[in-house]
């Protein structure tokens, strides 16, 4: 619905204010990233990468990134390929039940996290695998599969199983119908998956609060630890990294976005 | 959509079939089951039975004034947060919802931005500044306004400016996607029948958005209720929100009290989740987003 022309301006205004609120906040930390100073000094009083230098100089910084992407691209292949297995079943095999399971797998997104982490820790602790690789793997799976589940199944219920059933009966086996016929169709939505996936091991806290420490000490829980205890804003260059990092990838998925979207307006 | 082949298979060999569905289903179901339906049972179990059996540990949050300030502060911020969200959501997705198609991608992809930097970064840059040497502070001092800093930083104010800027982005893509399949043929049929703007907004508009802001409104405040980092970060000793209090009562093995406490806030929850799939059909989300 649109308004008048002075409720459109001023919409306008509204819209562009609380836009601002969204994402200058996050800006702030790259100026204070850059200052030689321990405090944020405006104007500053010259340009320094010693915070730069903080965090790529750390040994406890390194690892602590190195671990998170390692975690992240472990999560990302185990809940893909299991949500991928269990979408195949949910979609071609069962019938009775499908409801149950996707109740199931779905429930850790709607379960609070800090219920969940308690819930895990309990059992970690019983099993051993607190404080390690594994049952950081396990913990960040279990959260990312009900994305993983839902967009691969989504997937898989509009690819058009008719060409598959047709190379079938040509005499093609189940696992090369799979792969030709099938696989692309579908590729997408293991890409965003497996994208996904990382992300949510690539930021999760809560449950490593509880299930991760010393040795497994992940980057968000080193952020975290380090909020609490210290003011250095080597801080401020770890985030303005991830603003990089975030921001270049946003503009190119923008730009292609873009570019798709005017290419056949002008044929 | 052709399934007719593989239905027939299924009828053909039924058994195998859930068989193979099993199989195919039992790495998921062995994860979820051991490391998160089991253990959730053991929370209740503990919950009911730690230190001694009975429902004591319920009747001490409930009776207990301590407790009682624990679940007003949780539900008040999850509350406001909301309130929050929905008065600053609604004007920047209504402002989408104008723009030519460009545009408006551009603003979604500012406004969603935020969900992908890491949420510590995001709640650094409040403590920056929020802080008493921080950046409002520092402005407010170099312009002579101030003597003394003002306390932004570690109290209630700051969790719910956090909260609300962290939640914002999720109730406008709700917003947003409700606000695009509103069909203008009805909102123009009702122009060019005599009402008045405001009467169009009213009684057309609204009724056909509310789904969405209800959904809305109930994700964020099913999300704000479960938020642990950032009460954490950004609010002060005195802020022990539900999440905080389980955390350490576990560090202090407490674990009945914690437990009960965990199942407050699930049942709480999926109390709130129910009313939310009862409203909201998250299907029609994606078909209310792409008519457009």
């Amino acid at each position: 619905m649109r308004l008048g022309k002075i409720g459109q301006r001023v919409l306008a205004i509204l819209g562009n204010t609380v836009v601002a609120f969204l994402v200058l906040p996050i800006l702030v930390v790259i100026p204070l990233s850059f200052t030689p100073g321990t405090v944020f000094d405006f104007p500053p009083d010259g340009l320094s990468l010693r915070w730069y230098q903080d965090f790529f100089g750390d040994e406890r910084w390194i690892s602590a990134a190195w671990l998170s992407i390692r975690l992240g691209v472990a999560v990302a292949i185990t809940s893909t390929a299991l949500g991928l297995l269990a979408a195949i079943a949910l979609t071609r095999y069962i019938k009775k039940g499908a409801f149950l399971v996707r109740g199931l797998l779905v429930a850790p997104l709607i379960v609070p996290p800090i219920v969940t982490a308690v819930a895990v820790f309990d059992i970690y602790v019983r099993v051993g695998l607190l404080r390690t690789f594994p049952g950081l793997v396990v913990a960040h799976t279990i959260l990312a599969l009900p994305f993983a589940v839902l967009l691969i199944e989504s997937a898989l219920r509009a690819v058009d199983f008719g060409p598959f059933e047709a190379a079938l009966s040509l005499g093609a086996t189940n696992r090369r119908a799979w792969r030709m016929v099938v696989l692309p169709g579908i590729t997408p939505a293991l890409v965003a998956s497996a994208v996904f996936s990382f992300l949510i091991s690539w930021d999760e806290v809560v449950l490593v609060v509880f299930i991760g420490g010393a040795r497994s000490q992940t980057l968000p829980l080193r952020m975290f630890e380090f909020i609490e205890t210290q003011i250095r804003p080597t801080l401020a260059a770890v985030s303005s990294l991830i603003v990089y990092v975030i921001a270049a990838v946003l503009t190119i998925a923008y730009l292609r976005y873009r570019r798709s979207i005017s290419s056949p307006d002008r044929t | 959509m052709s399934r007719g082949g593989w239905r027939r298979r299924t009828r053909r060999r039924p058994y195998r079939d859930s068989l193979v569905g099993l199989a195919l289903l039992l790495p998921c179901l062995v994860v979820v089951l051991l490391f998160f339906a089991y253990p959730l049972i053991g929370v209740f179990v503990r919950s009911v039975s730690d230190p001694a059996p009975g429902i004591s540990n319920y009747v001490e949050i409930f009776s207990s004034r301590a407790f009682r300030n624990i679940l007003r502060l949780t539900v008040e911020v999850s509350l406001l947060t909301t309130v929050g969200c929905l008065v600053l959501g609604f004007p920047v997705a209504w402002y989408i919802t104008t723009l030519e198609k460009r545009r408006a991608q551009l603003f979604l992809v500012l406004s969603t931005a935020p969900l992908w930097v890491a949420i510590l970064a995001r709640l650094y840059a409040w403590t920056v500044i929020l802080g008493r040497r921080g950046l409002i502070n520092d402005s407010l001092a170099a312009m002579g306004l101030v003597q003394e800093p003002l306390d932004l930083l570690f109290n209630t104010r700051a969790i719910l400016i956090g909260m609300i800027h962290v939640m914002l982005p999720f109730m406008i893509l709700v917003l947003y996607s409700s606000m695009s399949g509103v069909d203008e043929s009805l909102v123009e049929s009702a122009d060019s029948l005599g009402a008045r703007p405001r009467q169009t907004f009213v009684r057309i508009y609204l009724p056909l958005i509310s789904p969405g802001l209800i959904a809305g409104s109930l994700l964020v405040l099913i999300m704000s209720m479960g938020f642990f980092i950032l009460p954490a970060v950004l609010g002060g000793g005195g802020d022990i929100t539900i999440p905080i209090y389980v955390q350490t009562q576990i560090r202090l093995f407490k674990w009945g009290i914690a437990s009960a406490m965990s199942m407050i806030l699930l049942i709480v929850t999926l109390a709130l989740f129910a009313l939310l799939t009862k409203v909201f059909d998250p299907k029609s989300v994606v078909v209310g987003g792409s008519r457009r």
